[in-house]
Formats: structure tokens, C-alpha cells, sequence
């Protein structure tokens, strides 16, 4: 703030709107340092420890979720793994606190943007006052507060909180302009409408909108706030794309429709049964031939080690996740072909480079 | 028309509702270790606020806080200020984590979240 008391522009920082003040900033600067050193630097040797650990105690970790609070508990007597999850929750408190008071700074200016971006283009936005918003949605998702679907300004405290979550690996969009290049496509090569499913603020069908300029390109997320803050950025950066908020579960799209469906980072974020509804959706929505992608956690081997995986359970428990166990032990590859679809990689190494790509039959 | 889903159960599990937990036997190191490193913050942000200043009136003989609000370094002055920070929080956390072997922050990313 300056000494008129008011607030100077301090533009975007890549595609992100800056924070309200430099040392709001500087602040989430330090805060997404520490959670390299902190955080990423030792997770060799926490999760190690923490095995470790939980086997000397006896303290199995496959029973979700009820065992969320004895592996807490066993973790305690383990400093380094403590202090490991003392630093995690810690620094995700701070940031998302910070960046919340810095934007409500100017509160009233950004809500002012995402109202006059409503109704202006390129693309379009559709949102509804009245949705009947789902009990299961209203949780604080990686606790930010008020979640995807209850803070007017929640995409933009997304924006920027995702910005230091992945440390500096996606600004400027990175990641997810290097997963549009490589999103698998429909075998026959035909990608002309395309639909991105819990799309938060919109960044891989903007990528996906530069791919495929003459696609008619559509992006739906069940959060209002999630909607229209990725049609502001897709606007600002003169990207033609459709928003929609909808229900993953329940698409308002005829059968057929899509050539190429993509979910990123979805599916760990919804409960079983909606994961279920979501993939058979998915295959309605697409043509025969069309591609469904899927960008999300590993799935985890039914016969794994009882110790291991301490990290999964306090994320589901401690960070706002509490979906994400289920979805790992889903199975969502074999989901995918009892619903009808072909799974074109099976290997591990291949699902870690593409995603899981789920082909529609061809008629 | 699709079956509703019975989501009961959700409201049960941990997550759900946003709590407060602790990692250590005694919350009180939870709570210090939490204002040592919200202090560490505070302290970067006085540090930077004092490198600005400095560069400003080196080289522009004045100080404002709109200049401040509006200063954007050079690439080699970012990158000395980043280096910095970085020496700052190793510093002063080095006895934590230091001795272990150290996992980049794209290798983290890539085994939770796939390859990009």
C-alpha cells in the first residue's frame, strides 16, 4: 500500500495475478522455499522413517479410515516425520491465509472483474446461483478455505496457492502445456470437441484450445467461484473457451458428443460412487472411437505393505482429501474397461508418462 | 437416468471436516515450531524489504513505498535475491533435514502426480 493508501498495480506474475503487495509476495516466495527444503528435499527419508516406524509399532496402515488416527499417533514418537508433518500442514495453512487476505484487498476490484467477465468473451461462461450443490463437494479441498465451490474469489486464491504448491515446476502454466502436447488423442486423429472434466481455473483446455484452434472446446467444474475465474484467465489470455459449472456425475451434454474427454487431477477429489458415475459419463458423452484421459494419483497394489503409505492416509485426513484413499484403491483402470472402454496402456511406466488412456470402441 | 449414489458416509470421514491436528506427544512443539517458521517469513519479508530500499537509493538516490510496491528486479538481481532467500531458510532450518539426500522438487511432482 503506499502512503495515499492505495493499492498500486502490480500486474501478473505469469498468468497469475499478483499479490496485493510485495510482501505478500516475498512472503510466498519463502513459503514455497520451505516447502522445497522442508518438504520435498527430505520425503526420501520420512517416508522411509515412517515405515519404519509404523512396522516397529505394529501399526498398520490399510484400513481408511479408520487407521488415520493411530498411524498419526505412532508417527508422533518419530521427530523427524513429526516435524515433517508439523512443516506440511503448517506452510499449507500460511499460504492459503496469506494469499486470502491479500486478495481480499482489493476484494471488491476482482469481484468487479469476474462480474464484467461473465457476460464478455472470447468464450463463454454459464453459472447458476441456485446449483444444487452436492454435500459431498463442499469440503475444503488441500483445506483452502471455503474449497472449490464456497469463496467468490476462490479461483483466484487457487491460482496463486497452486502456484507455490507445485514449488515453481508450473509457473507460467509448464506443466500443463507439457501435458496437453502428450495428451493422447482418438486413434483415427479427429479432435474436434473436446471436454475437460473438474477443471479448476481452466489451464489444460486453454492448452488443449491452442492445440486444436478449431476445436469447440468445453470445460465444466462442479464450483461457480472455479468457473468463472478460469474464464477470466482464458479471456485475458484471448483463449476461446466454453466454462460450465456441472457435475462431473451428471453431464448436461448429448451422447456422442466429445471426441476427446480429459480429467486432471479430478478424480482423487470426488467419492467412490461419483468416481463411478464420472467414468460412465465420461463413456456416454464420448463418440465411438473417442479418447477419455485421465491425469490423477497412481493406483495402489491390493496386496501392498500394510506400513507403507503414511503420506496418502494424513493427506486424506489432513489436507483436505479425504477421497483420495478410495480413489487409489479404486482400480480405475479396470473400472474403465467394465464400463466399456479399452485401456491402451496397461504398464505402470506407460501410465505414468500418459495417463490412463481409455478408448471408446470405435461403432 | 442415472442411480443417485449414496454418499452417507462421506460426512464420517476424516478430512471432511476441517480440524486442527498436531504431530508431536506435546502440541506446545507443534505450536513452536509453527511460529519459527511463520517468524522466518516475516523475516524474509523485512530482509527483502531492506535489499529494495538499498538498491533504490543506489541507484535512484530516492525511496518511496509506491516504488517499492512497483519494483521489479533484474533478472540477475532476482536471481541474486533468490539465492539469498534460499541461503536464508538453510540457515536457519539446516538442522533438520540437511544430512539427507535431497529430492528435487520436479521428481516430487512426478511421483506423486505423473510424468509432464
Amino acid at each position: 500500500m503506499t502512503l495515499n493508501n492505495q493499492f498500486v498495480d502490480r500486474g501478473k506474475v505469469g498468468n497469475t495475478p499478483a499479490l496485493t503487495t510485495r510482501a505478500d509476495e516475498t512472503f510466498m516466495d519463502y513459503i514455497s522455499d520451505m516447502r522445497n527444503f522442508l518438504m520435498h528435499a527430505p520425503y526420501k527419508r520420512v517416508t522411509e522413517l515412517s515405515e519404519e516406524t509404523l512396522r516397529r509399532t505394529k501399526t498398520r496402515n490399510d484400513q481408511w479410515p479408520k487407521c488415520a488416527d493411530p498411524v498419526r499417533d505412532a508417527l508422533s514418537t518419530e521427530p523427524e516425520v513429526a516435524t515433517w508433518l508439523r512443516a506440511k500442514r503448517t506452510l499449507q495453512e500460511a499460504y492459503w491465509a496469506r494469499i486470502m487476505d491479500s486478495y481480499n484487498q482489493r476484494g471488491g476490484t476482482l469481484k468487479q472483474k469476474l462480474d464484467a467477465a461473465d457476460k464478455s468473451g472470447p468464450g463463454s461462461v454459464k453459472w447458476d446461483p441456485n446449483f444444487p450443490m452436492p454435500e459431498y463437494a463442499t469440503v475444503d479441498i488441500h483445506i483452502q478455505p471455503g474449497g472449490y465451490v464456497n469463496e467468490d474469489l476462490g479461483g483466484f486464491y487457487y491460482d496463486y496457492g497452486t502456484k507455490v504448491f507445485f514449488g515453481g515446476v508450473n509457473d507460467g502454466d509448464a506443466r500443463h502445456t507439457k501435458m496437453a502436447e502428450k495428451t493422447a488423442l482418438p486413434k483415427d486423429g479427429n479432435v474436434s470437441r473436446t471436454l475437460d472434466l473438474g477443471t479448476g481455473i481452466g489451464q489444460l483446455p486453454v492448452a488443449i484450445k491452442r492445440l486444436f484452434p478449431k476445436a469447440d472446446v468445453w470445460a465444466i467444474d462442479i464450483g461457480a467461484p472455479m468457473v468463472r475465474y478460469a474464464h477470466l484467465r482464458a479471456m485475458e489470455q484471448g483463449v476461446d473457451v466454453n466454462f460450465v459449472q456441472m457435475a462431473s456425475e451428471k453431464l448436461d451434454f448429448p451422447s456422442g458428443h466429445f471426441d476427446l474427454v480429459t480429467a486432471h487431477l479430478l478424480f482423487h477429489e470426488i467419492p467412490l460412487p461419483i468416481i463411478e458415475a464420472t467414468v460412465r459419463e465420461a463413456f456416454r458423452v464420448l463418440r465411438p472411437g473417442g479418447t477419455f484421459v485421465i491425469w490423477d494419483f497412481a493406483s495402489v497394489d491390493p496386496g501392498k505393505n500394510p506400513y507403507a503409505g503414511f503420506a496418502r492416509t494424513l493427506d486424506a485426513a489432513d489436507n483436505g482429501e479425504p477421497y483420495s484413499v478410495e480413489f487409489v484403491n479404486c482400480n480405475i483402470e479396470k473400472l474403465g474397461e467394465q464400463t466399456g472402454f479399452k485401456l491402451r496402456y496397461a504398464a505402470e511406466e506407460d501410465i505414468a508418462r500418459h495417463g490412463r488412456v481409455l478408448d471408446k470402441p470405435a461403432a | 437416468m442415472l442411480d443417485e449414489p449414496k454418499l452417507d458416509y462421506v460426512r464420517e470421514l476424516p478430512g471432511f471436516e476441517r480440524g486442527h491436528p498436531h504431530y508431536f506427544k506435546d502440541p506446545m512443539i507443534d505450536h513452536l515450531l509453527e511460529i519459527v517458521m511463520l517468524l522466518g517469513g516475516e523475516l524474509w519479508v523485512t530482509r527483502d524489504r531492506q535489499m529494495i530500499v538499498e538498491h533504490l537509493l543506489a541507484t535512484e538516490g530516492k525511496v518511496t513505498p509506491d516504488m517499492i510496491e512497483r519494483f521489479q528486479p533484474s533478472p540477475e538481481l532476482r536471481a541474486q535475491m533468490d539465492e539469498s532467500r534460499k541461503l536464508f531458510t538453510q540457515r536457519v532450518f539446516n538442522c533438520l533435514y540437511s544430512q539427507h539426500e535431497a529430492t528435487q522438487p520436479r521428481a516430487f511432482f512426478e511421483a506423486h502426480v505423473g510424468k509432464s
